[in-house]
């Protein structure tokens, strides 16, 4: 457990490394910190419903897989989605690839809980793909429309062009 | 998530707090951009949501917020309304004020006694039950919270354009 959360730690600090340079080309500041909290957020009130209240996927209760797993809610699923609207505005990718990662990143989110599982971190309850599937959808909805509303705004108040 | 077994005071006082405290945010002239407003009440959600994982779960479970250790519309009415909405008002006055240096200090140590009085208050109706938690470590929490809400604040004011400063 101690190990797994060390490679997380790990695999967290250089996917931020990798993630956080490429950020702000296409978001303003303000988006990718808000979007994050946001999302973060979001995930925290998922694992309260999914975990707590409803036990549809269980975890063994130690510390160091619960830091592991705060750790992947706190950095790699929130800025792994702030990367994908940061793509949503790069010219580099045609609409068809646009649509491709956003498919990588359900797949991504699905496989992770699957991997999890895999590993024996997790035991489902009850969850399936299809609710993993409804859980990102809601989620990925949720935080585009908040970014949508927020770069609204910050057009309309002049903090971008 | 769930709605409590029974209506009662601890109830009420979320209902009282978050409309009270929706009516102060009315009230206050406006100060602040939209987009500025945005960024504290999402800061303050995500602290509350994120705050009460690493304390009031599993594994360590200090404390439970009402009737039950499940997570209910009530909890949800609290990381929405009470924690952003209090921050906008310490927000609100820090920069009305222009309150700097020293008296910043007293001025985080005024409010985080204004909200451990609050606590207190919620304490008595069991909106809260300590397990392995005390009053006094919520105050250090409190104070720590108000000022990483001054630093946001100040870090978001680099990007106001002019006609908002």
């Amino acid at each position: 457990m101690v190990i797994y959360l060390i490679l997380t730690i790990l695999f967290n600090l250089l996917f931020l490394t990798l993630v956080s340079s490429k950020l702000y080309k296409n978001l303003h500041p303000l988006e990718v910190f808000t979007c994050w909290l946001f999302i973060s957020g979001v995930l925290q009130v998922f694992k309260f419903i999914i975990f707590l209240n409803h036990k549809w996927i269980q975890c063994d209760p130690g510390a160091a897989l619960f830091w592991a797993f705060q750790i992947d809610r706190l950095v790699f699923i929130p800025f792994l989605t702030v990367w994908l609207f940061d793509q949503y505005f790069s010219k580099t990718w045609l609409p068809a690839g646009k649509v491709l990662l956003t498919l990588g990143w359900f797949l991504i989110l699905v496989g992770f809980q699957y991997f999890n599982q895999l590993l024996g971190f997790f035991r489902f309850s009850g969850w399936n793909a299809v609710h993993s599937l409804t859980e990102w959808l809601i989620l990925y909805l949720l935080a585009s429309g908040l970014l949508f509303a927020l770069r609204t705004v910050l057009k309309r108040e002049a903090f971008m062009t | 998530m769930s709605f409590p077994e029974h209506f009662d005071m601890n109830e009420w006082f979320i209902v009282g707090t978050s409309l009270l405290m929706i009516v102060i945010f009315f009230l206050l002239p406006r100060r602040f951009s939209v987009t500025q407003i945005f960024v504290i009440l999402v800061f303050n959600f995500f602290a509350g949501t994120t705050g009460d994982t690493f304390f009031g779960g599993p594994p360590y479970n200090f404390y439970d917020i009402m009737d039950r250790p499940s997570f209910g519309y009530f909890d949800l009415s609290t990381y929405v309304f009470d924690f952003p909405l209090s921050a906008y008002v310490v927000i609100y006055f820090f920069d009305k004020w222009h309150i700097r240096g020293l008296p910043l200090f007293g001025y985080l140590l005024g409010w985080a006694i204004v909200t451990l009085i609050m606590e207190r208050v919620a304490d008595l109706v069991n909106v809260f039950t300590y397990i392995h938690w005390n009053i006094y470590e919520s105050f250090v929490v409190y104070f720590i919270s108000y000022a990483l809400n001054i630093l946001v604040f100040i870090w978001t004011k680099r990007y106001v354009p002019q006609k908002y400063v």
